[in-house]
């Protein structure tokens, strides 16, 4: 309306008449002016027509041509998907105590830049103040969060493990601090069977605990759970869900809870045993396998150095893996049982049968020598294996054969994963047995040549402890569901060694190593001994080799020791490696520890001493 | 209501209003007069009376003594009334008492919810500190911290079916050794030395009762039990003595049966 030409004022006619007289006759004025009035009215009708018209056809677009595309991108807009965090499982020893396991927690996290531009000079003593309060309800380290919140970032993490309570109170004290929901990991035993168990730790892009070490990282699907979500309409800008809007929901279900053979008390004392011991041989590392004889059950598995993992991130990556498993070594003396097994087994040879042993014995082009020197000495069986002749295995081996004696190496489960549920574990190696050559069968008898784990070397000997029958070890005895059903684990199928008869007349001559006699009746393992038990071990060393020359080395070794307990009825197998400790250490005495606390511990009774064996015949 | 104005037809009209006093009920015979909505023509009072008479008729028919009715039909429509009345009242109240308890549970339940909250972070914070103290570290730990020795080889005594007591194993007392370490992420830096092989005459063993008391700054009386395993003869010097401690060496494995033991010299040899 505004654009109109005005009209012409009643008062101003007559000066438009007083002028107009010379263009215009004076009767016609009013005509005119009613024909531009209806001109007017008819444009502005036109023009509110279109405006009309194009209205409508915007109504339309939108209505039903755009429509579909509109409804979606608000949808959009509103629509949250809300993911419900599945509580992770834990990991629970074999008397349900919890070795690992979930709590709540929340990050708290603030924006230093924030606080800066609002309380202006404020601000450092502010940040100050909150330093220290969160410093004293976290214990963090007031200087380092100081140091955090004077930096000028937008965003600083203070704590990620804050107690949902302890959080809360801070917020409420300091607006500006914000939480975030957290899943903090417990291990309250610390380092006991940290490199079992493994460790897990948050993960910022998934939003959850991930389990990067260990159990927790090989089992992360069974103990993880499956999240849940929830579809919901949210009020833009909040996390406010409008009440009604939920368009789907999935509950989460919590991750399974993992059950261990291991047994806390046990696996804490041959942590502890060994770890002292490493460190007073000067041993580089060492492991050691506690197996129950009966069912095959790992009770403790334990190395020589380990880590903490509540502070995974500071932890020497060399510590983090489980050498008990995934480093194999060349066992040394320890192997004889397999040549004796089989000679025993095939009948080629009996315990009281007398070697006539030399010194040396020529294998292809190769010289096998005792460890000490001598002449031709008479040695029963017993005590080739007692005494630890190099010399005597092998003149058995070779009575035995090549072929018998790698079938046996393979019912013993040598160059074979025993797939006992931890990751990264190793086969060991044994040379095929189309590769040998002459003296390769000089070298596996006395355990030189093929490696093995400490767990597989554990495995032989509670073959040999079990009346012959092989149990493949198992370390996680069952999953227990979100529901509290609880699901064993499949029993590994049992293996057949050497019969029962075999197994026992082994144990015998066993029993012989720890035997301390006269007259060079003495066995090479006599500290394993266990006063009130009789005990059947076998001591081993192996040379390394020397990677400069590719050679055995003639100053580090292999020391190792596998041994049962009661040898007449044996409970306990126990595996042990100690890699290069100083010279002269045998592993018989940390046996000898181990032992002891488990015939307490286990109440095992006590009874007769073994009777003293013949190992040298004049 | 436009038709009968058209075409006012007494015939048409008549049947209609018998039809509405069979149904409304009123009590005064000249219906259509009080209806007011139709004025009969005064000529026709005949045709009048006779419609009154058909009426009364009817109304006979139908039966039950009119006043009666009319009383009744008065005073159910006022009691209809207060029902209704009471009824909005009733609900209104409810209404009222229902948002006001509704208010007052969303605070009850605030107030539950609250409270469930701190007492499940109550519960898992607890829970953390309980499995934190059980567990075998921390057993260990405190055991030491009581005085507590761990024993390394007890000796047992034997009951025979005759009554005979037999000793199995030398009893020796359980030394305290230098703290064990805490479980180590890293071997420790200084291992305890290894012990002469003739240290076993350590006053430590001949005095149970000073074990506990102070622990050795160094390990002299460390090689006292585990020298036993090398060398049988030269330890137990005393018999008497030893069969004393038999006792106490069975208590001391009772109490110090979760403990970390003590590193034994290392007696050297394989």
């Amino acid at each position: 309306m505004a654009l109109l030409p005005p009209r012409a004022r009643p008062g101003a006619r007559p000066v438009g008449r007083a002028r107009g007289p010379v263009r215009r006759p004076p009767t016609r004025l009013p005509a005119s002016t009613a024909g531009m009035a209806a001109r007017r009215f008819r444009v502005g009708r036109i023009v509110l027509c279109l405006l009309l018209l194009a209205s409508a056809m915007q109504l339309v677009l939108i209505q039903t041509v755009r429509s579909g595309d509109l409804t979606a991108s608000a949808a959009k807009q509103r629509t949250t998907r809300i993911t419900i965090a599945a509580e992770r499982g834990a990991i629970l020893d074999r008397n349900g105590n919890r070795l690992a396991f979930s709590t709540e927690a929340r990050a708290l996290v603030t924006n230093p830049r924030l606080i800066a531009a609002n309380r202006k000079e404020q601000a450092p003593a502010y940040k100050a103040e909150m330093a220290q309060a969160v410093a004293a309800a976290t214990g963090g380290d007031p200087n380092a969060l100081k140091a955090l919140l004077d930096a000028d970032r937008g965003y600083v993490v203070l704590t990620t493990s804050a107690d949902p309570d302890v959080a809360r109170a801070l917020r409420e004290r300091f607006p500006e601090i914000a939480e975030e929901q957290r899943e903090a990991r417990q291990y309250p035993a610390g380092t006991l069977a940290a490199n079992v168990i493994g460790a897990a730790s948050w993960s910022a892009d998934d939003r959850k605990l991930v389990g990067r070490v260990g159990l927790e990282s090989s089992d992360d699907g069974a103990l993880a759970g499956t999240d849940g979500y929830q579809v919901v309409d949210t009020a833009e800008g909040s996390d406010t869900v409008i009440p009604g809007s939920t368009r789907a929901q999935e509950p989460a279900v919590p991750g399974s809870d993992v059950e261990l053979t291991l047994d806390s008390d046990l696996q804490y004392v041959v942590q502890q045993k060994l770890q002292d011991y490493v460190a007073k041989t000067g041993a580089r590392g060492g492991s050691a396998v506690v197996l129950d004889v009966r069912t095959g059950e790992v009770r403790a598995m334990a190395n020589g150095t380990t880590f903490d993992p509540r502070q995974l991130g500071t932890a020497d990556p060399a510590t983090l893996g489980n050498a008990a498993v995934s480093s194999p070594f060349e066992p040394g003396s320890v192997n004889k049982v397999v040549t004796m097994a089989g000679a025993l087994e095939y009948g080629l040879a009996k315990p009281d049968d007398v070697l006539q042993v030399p010194g040396s014995i020529d294998v292809a082009d190769r010289t096998v020598h005792d460890a000490w020197n001598h002449g031709v000495d008479n040695y029963t069986l017993t005590g080739v294996l007692a005494k630890s002749s190099n010399v005597g295995t092998i003149m058995t081996a070779e009575k035995l054969g090549a072929d018998r004696f790698s079938e046996m190496l393979a019912r013993f489960g040598i160059g074979q994963r025993t797939n006992v549920g931890l990751p990264g574990e190793s086969a060991g190696s044994v040379p095929a047995r189309q590769s040998w050559s002459g003296s390769t069968f000089g070298n596996l008898p006395i355990g030189q040549g093929l490696s093995m784990t400490v767990l597989q070397m554990a495995g032989m000997y509670q073959a040999v402890a079990n009346d012959g029958v092989r149990i493949p070890p198992r370390i996680v005895a069952a999953t227990i569901g979100p529901d509290g059903s609880r699901t064993a684990e499949p029993a590994p199928e049992p293996v057949r060694v050497v019969s029962p008869q075999t197994a026992a007349q082994l144990r015998t001559m066993l029993t012989a190593v720890t035997q301390k006699g006269t007259g060079g009746n003495t066995g090479t393992g006599v500290a394993a001994q266990v006063p009130g038990y009789q005990v059947a071990g076998k001591t081993g060393t192996a040379q390394q080799v020397d990677p400069n020359c590719g050679c055995y080395a003639s100053s580090t070794y292999w020391i190792t020791f596998a041994g049962m307990m009661p040898a007449q009825d044996p409970r306990f197998v126990m595996g042990i490696m100690l890699d290069a400790p100083g010279g002269g250490t045998s592993a018989a005495p940390l046996f000898h520890e181990v032992a002891s606390y488990l015939g307490q511990q286990e109440r095992i009774p006590v009874g007769e001493p073994a009777p003293v064996q013949t190992l040298v015949v004049p | 209501m436009s038709a009968p104005v058209k075409t006012p037809t007494p015939t048409r009209r008549r049947p209609k209003v018998s039809v509405e006093w069979h149904g409304t009920e009123t009590r005064d015979r000249r219906v259509p007069a009080q209806r007011g909505s139709v004025t009969v023509p005064a000529q026709r009072k005949a045709s009048a009376a006779a419609y009154a008479k058909r009426d009364e008729r009817a109304r006979r028919a139908v039966g039950g003594p009119r006043r009666k009715v009319a009383q009744v039909a008065h005073s159910g429509r006022a009691q209809f009334v207060l029902l209704i009345m009471a009824l909005f009242t009733a609900g209104l109240v409810l209404t009222l008492w229902l948002s006001t308890a509704a208010a007052a549970d969303s605070y009850t339940l605030q107030e539950a919810r609250t409270a469930a909250r701190d007492l499940t972070e109550q519960s898992e914070r607890l829970h953390r500190e309980v499995a934190a103290l059980e567990s075998a570290p921390a057993l260990a730990q405190r055991a030491t911290d009581l005085g507590m020795v761990p024993v390394q080889d007890p000796a047992r005594l034997v009951v025979a079916p005759d009554g005979a007591v037999t000793v199995v194993g030398q009893p020796t007392a359980a030394v305290r050794k230098a703290p064990p370490a805490a479980p180590v992420t890293a071997p420790p830096a200084a291992a305890p030395a290894p012990a002469p092989a003739d240290a076993q005459a350590p006053t430590a063993a001949t005095d149970p009762a000073a074990q506990a008391a102070a622990p050795p700054a160094t390990d002299p009386a460390a090689p006292a039990t585990a020298a036993q395993s090398t060398d049988p003869a030269a330890q137990g010097a005393d018999p008497a003595q030893a069969a004393g401690e038999a006792a106490t060496q069975q208590q001391a494995q009772a109490e110090a049966d979760r403990l970390a033991a003590r590193n034994p010299a290392q007696p050297g040899g394989a």
